[in-house]
């Protein structure tokens, strides 16, 4: 390894720190809609196994609520994105919401396998300028 | 180290720093109309497959409406992803251009700072 190496090594640590960086925010949003989902799906669940007109308090943001009554507990509406919602039992819309947290948990190890890699590389690139620092006895400022 | 270089290869230097940034805007508004034409294909065909009697809601703000006619939002769907297609497709031109801007930048950066590009040092001849 020369200078110019070693410059160019550094440049791609700082690069990789960025994408761990970016890598980390994608698997916290990940998280976040994954526990956004279980929550849709076990509101579903519960509600389906109620009676219509039971009284529940429906957030409204800034931790308020209002009382409202289920007026149908036999149809939930789901999104299919685009904008787009259909109405679906509840078996259904628990299926497509488990559809897409087993969607969500695939990304997520994907996610955590590319970070495991650029993690790695920024350690290998390490090792190797400090191997280029304590062989020339210079010491490493960056 | 920058004001060590010549003015000429300085230049060249934030070009390549442009290019750099504007390639990553770009590949980022193309993952996202990538995605959003995904969306709206996955759309279409609920809208094609549900029945008669299927309850379709749009969202409008922060309400939603029902969708009575479905022929029409199938029709309207399809017209805005064609529109993202096209749109999809220019990024793809503009990305491509640019990237070799980008490629033909470094290849002049490298030979100015005298940095062998990785052909360069692939051709080298091994020692021993």
């Amino acid at each position: 390894m020369d200078e110019n190496e070693v410059r160019e090594a550094a440049a791609m640590i700082e690069t990789a720190k960025a994408q761990l960086e970016a890598l980390a925010r994608q698997q916290e949003i990940i998280r976040l809609t994954t526990d956004e989902h279980k929550r849709a799906k076990d509101t579903i669940d519960r509600v389906a196994t109620g009676e219509p007109g039971e009284e529940v308090l429906v957030p409204i943001g800034a931790d308020s609520f209002i009382h409202a009554r289920i007026s149908d507990n036999k149809n939930a509406i789901v999104s299919v994105g685009a904008s787009l919602s259909f109405q679906r039992t509840p078996e259904e819309a628990a299926g497509i919401l488990d559809a897409r947290i087993d969607e969500l948990n695939r990304a997520l190890r994907k996610v955590g396998d590319r970070m495991e890699q650029t993690e790695a590389s920024v350690q290998q690139l390490s090792e190797r300028i400090q191997q280029f620092y304590a062989q020339s006895g210079t010491t490493d400022d960056s | 180290m920058m004001d060590n270089l010549p003015p000429k290869v300085q230049n060249q230097i934030a070009q390549f720093q442009q290019l750099a940034q504007q390639i990553q805007m770009i590949t980022t508004q193309k993952l996202q109309l990538e995605a959003q034409v995904r969306e709206l294909d996955k759309a279409v065909q609920e809208l094609e497959k549900a029945g008669e009697d299927a309850l379709v809601y749009r969202s409008v703000g922060s309400l939603m409406i029902q969708a009575k006619d479905k022929a029409a939002l199938t029709n309207e769907l399809k017209e805005q992803k064609e529109t993202m297609d096209v749109r999809v497709k220019t990024l793809d031109r503009q990305d491509k251009h640019l990237r070799e801007r980008h490629q033909s930048l470094q290849e002049q950066i490298s030979k100015a700072l005298q940095i062998p590009s990785k052909d360069e040092k692939d051709e080298e001849p091994k020692a021993g």
